[in-house]
């Protein structure tokens, strides 16, 4: 019910109004201690006069970092059921929520009302709470979604580094420069286009579990650092120039995946 | 000829590290920097040389360091280094950006060379 990813712009600017897409209105609790339950299990518990809005801030995993239950009288902020990371660790999250929203507070005149505008790549964040709210989403269906695309994308990027053959003891590692190419472009992309159709703990099982696995740095690591350590500086120009490139060009392939997806999103 | 039980097993790992990535993810939220995900991409990196380090010196035989290497591999990431990387690059925070990506794969290699060195220090004689 209530339990819906805000993804690109989001308004509302009159009480239990709410206007653009990825966000439902929450249920309207009008008797005092009743309690609905959303999608996600949790449980929002009325006062009896508010209507509750939850809204949920990803992360760029698509991990739900926190979640706010949101009274659209004045704000309110009720207290979370399950509050897993302590406040001082939640404000400055400028640099990470990448799909976030902003919220301004608005006064227009006849008590307080505030608007939600949100975009998908914001650096800004502010609220008038206090940032003491941080919910991680790590219900058991979000574990098993991430276990079963870690299996997938262990397979698909084994299959790949198998099929590519035996690679030279120090020479360009391509298959694993090909695989975090092509993870970046589609992490990007996904993040910049959203998934909304899909519940949190599938898109989790997409990020986080697929491409979180079929990507990695481990190989890159190893790669680099064992024929230099074996051999001494003659593979360092070739190893640089993997490490360098794999750097540089995986950038440009998550630049043009978030470029693309946000040209999708906004085509859709 | 591939040993499909070795692969299987290797994917499992894999598996293993994606589900071990979020349970550190989840739990070391940044402020600021991505300490979670250079914690993840750290130690995998680390394991990684270890294991190659172990291998080398016939400490391990190549199945149990290979299952190592293949649990590293799910534990790290790179799609969501460059993605971070990239969106502050798209909000111009080109200088952030740029020390994002290369502080990660930067040290991964050193950690790696870390893991293999001390490694075969310890046991190889």
């Amino acid at each position: 019910m209530a339990c819906k990813a805000i993804v690109g712009d989001v308004h509302f600017s009159e009480r239990d109004e709410l206007l653009g897409r990825g966000l439902d209105t929450a249920p309207t609790l009008g008797n005092p201690g009743a309690v609905a339950e959303d999608e996600c299990g949790d449980n929002l518990i009325g006062d009896g006069q508010t209507s509750l809005f939850r809204l949920e801030i990803l992360d760029l995993e698509g991990n739900a970092f926190r979640e706010e239950l949101l009274a659209p009288d004045g704000i309110k902020v009720l207290p979370p059921r399950r509050r897993l990371v302590p406040g001082f660790l939640a404000p400055a999250f400028n640099d990470f929520v990448t799909m976030c929203i902003v919220m301004e507070e608005r006064n227009y005149g006849h008590g307080h009302s505030f608007g939600v505008v949100g975009t998908s790549l914001t650096a800004n964040f502010s609220t008038t709470d206090t940032g003491t709210l941080a919910l991680v989403h790590t219900s058991l269906k979000s574990v098993l979604a991430v276990f079963v695309g870690g299996l997938a994308g262990s397979a698909a990027r084994i299959g790949i580094t198998l099929a590519a053959g035996q690679i030279d003891d120090y020479w360009w590692p391509y298959p694993t420069l090909v695989i975090n190419l092509v993870g970046s472009f589609a992490l990007g992309y996904l993040v910049a286009r959203g998934m909304p159709s899909l519940a949190v703990w599938m898109r989790l099982g997409v990020t986080t579990g697929f491409l979180g696995a079929f990507t990695t740095l481990s190989a890159i690591s190893l790669d680099v650092a064992v024929p230099i350590v074996r051999h001494g500086v003659g593979p360092l120009l070739v190893m640089g120039s993997y490490a360098a490139g794999s750097i540089i060009v995986g950038l440009v392939c998550a630049i043009a995946g978030l470029r693309l997806g946000a040209r999708g999103l906004a085509a859709s | 000829m591939i040993d499909f039980g070795w692969v299987l097993l290797q994917i499992l790992a894999g598996g293993l590290g994606a589900i071990a990535r979020f349970g550190v993810m989840a739990v070391i939220r940044p402020g600021g920097w991505s300490w979670g995900l250079f914690a993840v991409n750290g130690t995998g990196s680390l394991a990684a040389g270890a294991a190659v380090g172990a291998f080398a010196v016939s400490a391990v035989d190549w199945t149990f360091a290979s299952l190592i290497l293949a649990f590293a591999a799910g534990l790290t990431t790179f799609s969501t280094l460059t993605v971070t990387a990239a969106q502050h690059i798209e909000r111009r925070e080109i200088g952030v950006g740029a020390i994002t990506v290369s502080s990660h794969v930067v040290v991964g290699i050193a950690l790696a060379a870390l893991g293999y060195i001390s490694i075969v220090g310890m046991l190889g004689s």
